[in-house]
């Protein structure tokens, strides 16, 4: 089957998973961004033209279904998956320290997003408390969940044997 | 003209990518502007999300009652003697509604007042909901269909919930009112003084431009005043939780904790319009 399919199948579940179960899981800002992970997989092994056009959709549609500032998922998506995948091909990035280093990258980026663009905005706002909080909690929430499933992504992907990354 | 398409076909993932990142920092941008319905394209992905995130909720929601219903035979003892005590002081009250009841229509009847407003309001139940680092949404079983629209209000028979984001054709998107974008024209019950009330992201609410000189105390009552034209007035908005007065500001800062229970929410009415029945 056509890595695009199969990467748009993954996103969609995740995208349900994220705003039906997790959403009703008491995590507060440890909830982890599900749908980031299968992009820090698709930046490394599906890191072309097309990977980036399904990563803006996929970003695109979470938006639609679930977000504070309209076109931040798919802005931050597409950040996130042309940064993976440039670092990619210069470290060992199939390895659980790049993914946790990711991960963890990605948490306080989107953390800091959320807390200082309306102040951008609006350099009067008053930043609200309990940054360094949610800055811990949410790399905390993406680690813990991010890398096992992470793990079992890449287990799929060698169980329907791939090898390396195609290249567009 | 062939070297110029060679050149850009070589760097397609370039360009295209910056296509892309230009296509949605454009889209990022314009989100901070009051946001449109999603067109007819965007609905169909939307319903592709709600229809499998309506089955996991509705799911999970009837195990939740399962599980709940054990827990709370534990307490229906206590809540038996409690709901008993409740009565006894219900029935003291009405005698004293009674009478206030027969001198408002004595007093309505004076003012030609003709009937109370009410409003045209529609049922839905939450089927998922959106934390993100303050910014709080719901996603409600109605839509377009229903006749829901963006801006229209939320609320629940407690009092205000929040208002209408974007609507797809069978499901809405509703921002709270404790969400950080959110601001709403309220009336202190006690003092008729009004302010502002914004989400603090932390399910509080923060009660902005009440003069220090106002009598505004722990345990008053916020309103909708009906300002600004999105909310009806008069939904309970929030009851005050704390209130500070500095010796310097035109202001006093005043926090409150919403009307509403909003972590236990399951069904809220959109309020379609204020109409006289």
């Amino acid at each position: 089957m056509r890595p695009v399919l199969i990467y748009l199948g993954w996103g969609w579940f995740f995208i349900v998973l994220q705003v039906s179960l997790f959403a009703f899981l008491p995590l507060g800002e440890a909830r982890p961004d599900l749908l980031f992970f299968l992009i820090l997989l698709m930046g490394v092994e599906f890191g072309t033209l097309g990977g980036a056009i399904l990563v803006f959709f996929l970003g695109y549609l979470l938006d639609l279904v679930s977000s504070a500032f309209f076109g931040l998922n798919s802005l931050l998506a597409l950040l996130f998956f042309f940064g993976v995948s440039w670092i990619s091909h210069r470290v060992d990035s199939r390895d659980l320290p790049f993914w946790a280093a990711a991960l963890a990258v990605f948490s306080v980026v989107e953390i800091l997003f959320f807390w200082f663009w309306p102040w951008v905005l609006n350099p009067g706002t008053e930043l609200p408390p309990g940054l360094f909080s949610a800055l811990a909690l949410r790399t905390l929430g993406n680690l813990v969940f991010g890398l096992p499933i992470l793990k079992l992504l890449y287990r799929v992907e060698s169980w329907r044997g791939k090898e390396s990354a195609p290249q567009l | 003209m062939w070297k110029i398409w060679d050149f850009i076909k070589e760097r397609r993932k370039l360009f295209g990518g910056i296509i892309l990142l230009a296509w949605s920092f454009s889209l990022f941008t314009a989100g901070e502007t009051p946001r449109l319905s999603p067109g007819p394209l965007a609905k169909v992905p939307i319903a592709l999300v709600s229809y499998p995130q309506r089955a996991i909720t509705y799911s999970l929601n009837g195990l939740a009652g399962i599980g709940w219903s054990y827990f709370l035979l534990v307490g229906v003892e206590a809540e038996n003697q409690k709901l008993k005590q409740t009565l006894l002081e219900l029935e003291a009250n009405k005698f004293l509604c009674r009478e206030t009841g027969a001198e408002n229509a004595r007093l309505k009847t004076l003012l030609h007042y003709s009937l109370a407003n009410t409003y045209t309001v529609i049922p839905a139940q939450i089927i998922g909901q959106s934390q993100n680092g303050g910014y709080l949404s719901l996603t409600l079983n109605q839509g377009e269909g229903a006749g829901l629209r963006a801006g229209l209000p939320v609320a629940t028979s407690q009092g205000l919930v929040g208002r209408v984001s974007e609507v797809g054709f069978r499901e809405a998107k509703v921002i709270l009112l404790t969400d950080r974008n959110s601001a709403v024209p309220i009336l202190m019950e006690k003092t008729r003084s009004q302010g502002i009330a914004r989400g603090t992201g932390d399910g509080k609410l923060e009660i902005r431009y009440l003069s220090r000189l106002e009598d505004i105390a722990v345990g008053d009552l916020a309103l909708t005043s009906g300002l600004e034209g999105i909310y009806p007035k008069g939904i309970r908005v929030g009851v005050v939780q704390d209130v500070r007065r500095k010796n310097y500001g035109l202001f006093q800062e005043i926090w409150a904790e919403p009307s509403v229970d909003l972590s236990r929410l399951e069904e809220v009415l959109v309020i379609l319009s204020e109409e006289t029945k």
